[in-house]
């Protein structure tokens, strides 16, 4: 256990003392936040001319995070960073050295962004939260309240989405071992596949949409508004990408104990 | 101490290594040559733990490098000098390594002002020249004041002031009662800085031992220069000797030098000049590797074959 604290406390001065894992988390919250505060600008001013339809199924929390689509791919680069700039550098060997046991390593790193991220996408969440409603406010416009039912979940369940997101990147990472291939991976998982998915046969289609990431983050994300696809609740969609975080961790951990570096 | 044991990798179909079996002993600076590709680096990744072989093992104090719990604090390594973050400071590197390790934060401003770099400490390390980096490389090995310590071609980038400095480092190293194994292609070099050697060609262990172990399977030959050189052959052959002529110069093989004289001298014959010679280590180490060259340059010149 002491092998992991030191481990651990070794990769968080790591991460923080490399300037590209700094701006990453910069990017993250401005983002998150900047976007958010942009789009309920723009909705604040097109409100009017919405349909009724429209404007019954208005969901100000989801224009407040919508910030988080932008966010989400620095909070990939930072997870995919973190161990595919020690691949690239050479570095890895270093650290293996030092610690040598692989597996250690690997939980150390996932434990320092798992925290990092954490606190990241929390506050970010939270402020593109109030910044958002603060900015709808106005005449006729639905605004939420924190304390409305629901609303922390939905707070909680994107901020966690985020850290879920950096994980991902993260797996990828020690599997493909290159800062490029990793990110091509994270976004074609994240942008790509849902516009094939949305190109197939309905059929197919409804089956296998509410398992992308994207429509899992979605539905953390969401209300108890629909969505146009069949997707999972909240509850289930956390749990879905949950198990694949898992399963990809597993997957890197023993290609990363297997292979030689 | 270090041991290596019918330690064999395979790269796909390449054997980087083969059947490799040698024991590091402390106390001296122990020379691990070859040419480049022979394997060197691979036997060294493998005592680390960072390449798994194929069959056999290695291991330091009598254990696999991962079973170490801190293992900085038992073998410092220097493998490639530039196998870092280049974002991070020198001395944030090196306390990575230190927390990883149990290591005290006091030991790291010590370990830079060993190495000499405590004035650029703070600068970012992927701004050193190769040379900064290899002395950065050095205090990161030195950190845990392991009591095995492995060099990986070391003298690689450093100056002439630096290669003097890493020498006496070395040996020092050594009379600490330290395991010191330090890998290089140059002899030259290792027969100044080495006391004990390893050569390997091809992933093969081609000769193991002291330097007064290698000095005595090299030839030794009597370099001879008269003016009754017919005189001279007659008596060569009289005697048994093998004898060669180069130029002006007879060369006698395998002969001891006062052999040579004494006969001379009973003949009559004057000499003009009487000088033993032994191959240098250098000689030695080319004989050795001759046929386990893994790359050879074909030609002297860098032009491309005429067309006509």
């Amino acid at each position: 256990m002491s092998r992991f604290l030191d481990a651990f406390r070794s990769e968080f001065r790591k991460f923080l003392t490399v300037r590209s894992s700094l701006v990453g988390v910069a990017m993250t919250a401005g983002l998150t936040i900047g976007f958010g505060a942009l789009i309920c600008f723009v909705m604040r001013q097109q409100f009017p001319s919405l349909s009724v339809q429209e404007k019954l199924t208005f969901d100000p929390v989801v224009f407040a995070f919508a910030g988080v689509l932008f966010g989400q791919f620095a909070t990939g680069v930072i997870g995919a960073q973190f161990i595919t700039s020690e691949f690239a550098t050479g570095a890895i060997h270093t650290t293996l050295a030092s610690v040598p046991g692989r597996w250690t390593v690997l939980f150390a790193k996932a434990s320092v962004l798992k925290i990092v991220l954490i606190i990241t996408s929390a506050i970010s969440v939270t402020i593109s939260f109030f910044v958002g409603q603060a900015i709808l406010s106005g005449p006729g416009i639905p605004v939420a309240h924190i304390s409305d039912p629901g609303i922390t979940r939905q707070v909680i369940l994107t901020a966690l989405y985020l850290v879920l997101l950096g994980l991902l990147a993260m797996g990828l990472g020690f599997i493909l071992r290159q800062t490029a291939a990793t990110i091509s991976v994270y976004v074609v998982l994240l942008l790509v596949l849902p516009i094939i998915d949305v190109l197939m046969p309905s059929s197919i289609r409804d089956a296998t949409f509410k398992y992308l990431p994207s429509s899992l983050g979605r539905s953390m994300m969401s209300g108890s508004q629909p969505y146009v696809y069949p997707v999972f609740s909240p509850w289930v969609s956390t749990a879905i990408f949950i198990a694949y975080i898992v399963a990809l961790f597993g997957v890197a951990g023993f290609l990363f104990a297997k292979r030689d570096v | 101490m270090i041991e290596v044991t019918h330690l064999t990798k395979q790269f796909g179909e390449k054997t980087a290594v083969s059947d490799l079996t040698f024991t590091v002993r402390p106390g001296v600076v122990t020379g691990f040559l070859g040419p480049n590709g022979s394997g060197k680096s691979t036997t060294m990744r493998m005592i680390l733990g960072l390449n798994k072989p194929t069959s056999g093992t290695a291991t330091v104090n009598g254990k696999a490098y991962r079973d170490l719990s801190h293992p900085l604090r038992e073998v410092g390594a220097l493998l490639d000098a530039k196998a870092l973050h280049p974002g991070r400071s020198a001395r944030n590197h090196l306390l990575s390594l230190a927390i990883a390790n149990g290591i005290p934060r006091s030991r790291v401003d010590e370990v830079l002002d060993i190495v000499g770099l405590t004035d650029v400490a703070h600068q970012r390390a992927g701004r050193f020249s190769l040379g900064m980096s290899q002395r950065l490389g050095i205090a990161g090995a030195i950190l845990g004041d392991p009591g095995i310590l492995m060099f990986d071609e070391p003298i690689n980038g450093l100056d002439p002031e630096g290669i003097r400095w890493i020498r006496e480092f070395f040996q020092n190293l050594a009379d600490e009662g330290r395991t010191v194994l330090v890998s290089s292609h140059l002899m030259s070099e290792m027969a100044l800085t080495a006391d004990h050697f390893i050569v390997i060609g091809r992933g093969k262990l081609l000769r193991e031992g002291s330097r007064d172990d290698l000095a005595q399977i090299s030839s030794q030959f009597v370099h001879v220069r008269t003016p009754l050189r017919n005189e001279f052959i007659e008596l060569s052959q009289r005697q048994g000797w093998e004898i060669r002529e180069e130029g002006e110069t007879f060369v006698v093989d395998n002969v001891a030098s006062s052999e040579v004289g004494a006969a001379t001298f009973e003949a009559h014959i004057p000499l003009f000049e009487l000088s033993p010679h032994g191959a240098s280590l250098e000689d030695l180490f080319m004989q050795l590797t001759a046929d386990s060259v893994e790359y050879v340059g074909k030609r002297r010149g860098i032009r491309g074959v005429k067309k006509s």
